[in-house]
């Protein structure tokens, strides 16, 4: 059961990273290609990578790639169950 | 930004070499391994060395060596977790079968520390050696070698590492 979140899902994620792919692969499944913001970081130039993460410090006590934003939840890592819990199974 | 199938697989190929050559496993799962081995090349592209794939590099190579695949955290992840923090390297357990496989949680520190070569210059009493800060191996020749024997790491992972005289045993 899917479960609807209030805000749109984002994704930050390195286009290089096999975790981000799984994790961006699971919300692809579930809200489908167009459904969620996919934001690749290492892909930012110097000035938008830099206030990216200094949000996303803002946010989780250890920045790590895939991390997933929806409401109030910041899942870091690629989680199924936290992604289960928040997005439905 | 795309990579060259011929230089894929010949990079794989050469990593999946040096891994067994050195006790080590890649990853199994090919379309995962050669999905992380193309995210090495694209770094190498980009930054103009091979940055851990599933971490933020910074561009200065200098601030990121501790990340240049293998990291220097690969070993103890593969002793705690069974893989490293891309799941490139797994331990035998996980390739047998017999640990699953599960995503790594960083241990790489907030502020990483800096590789320093400020011993060289240091007169400290005892046996100078030369550390891989990615396996561990010890060396004791005037410089560390050009890449590990054991990890294939390249010189600039060497740290200096000084065995005191009390650690040595034989003279009383």
């Amino acid at each position: 059961m899917s479960k609807p979140t209030r805000q749109r899902p984002r994704m930050y994620g390195l286009s290089t990273c096999g975790w981000c792919r799984k994790a961006r692969l699971w919300l692809e499944e579930k809200f489908g290609e167009g459904g969620f913001d996919l934001i690749y970081v290492d892909l930012l130039g110097p000035d938008e990578k830099a206030s990216v993460m200094q949000e996303l410090r803002a946010l989780a006590p250890r920045v790590a790639f895939p991390m997933i934003l929806a409401d109030d939840e910041c899942i870091v890592g690629y989680r199924v169950d936290e992604y289960e819990r928040v997005f439905g199974s | 930004m795309t990579i060259e199938s011929e230089r894929l697989r010949k990079t794989y190929e050469q990593l999946k070499t040096d891994a067994e050559a050195g006790g080590y496993h890649l990853n199994s799962d090919e379309d995962w391994t050669l999905g992380l081995v193309e995210g090495l090349l694209v770094n190498e592209d980009r930054y103009g060395y091979q940055a851990c794939p599933c971490r933020l590099a910074s561009g200065d190579k200098q601030a990121d060596l501790d990340i240049i695949c293998p990291c220097d955290y690969r070993d103890a992840d593969l002793h705690d977790w069974g893989a490293c923090y891309c799941a490139l390297y797994v331990s035998d357990e996980v390739l047998a079968g017999e640990k699953p496989l599960q995503s790594v949680p960083e241990r790489r520190p907030e502020t990483p520390p800096r590789l320093s070569r400020e011993a060289e210059a240091k007169p400290v009493e005892g046996i100078r050696l030369w550390r891989c800060r990615v396996c561990g191996y010890l060396c004791a020749r005037e410089h560390p070698p050009g890449v590990c024997p054991i990890c294939r790491a390249k010189q600039e992972r060497f740290e200096p590492f000084v065995l005191p005289p009390s650690a040595i045993p034989g003279d009383p």
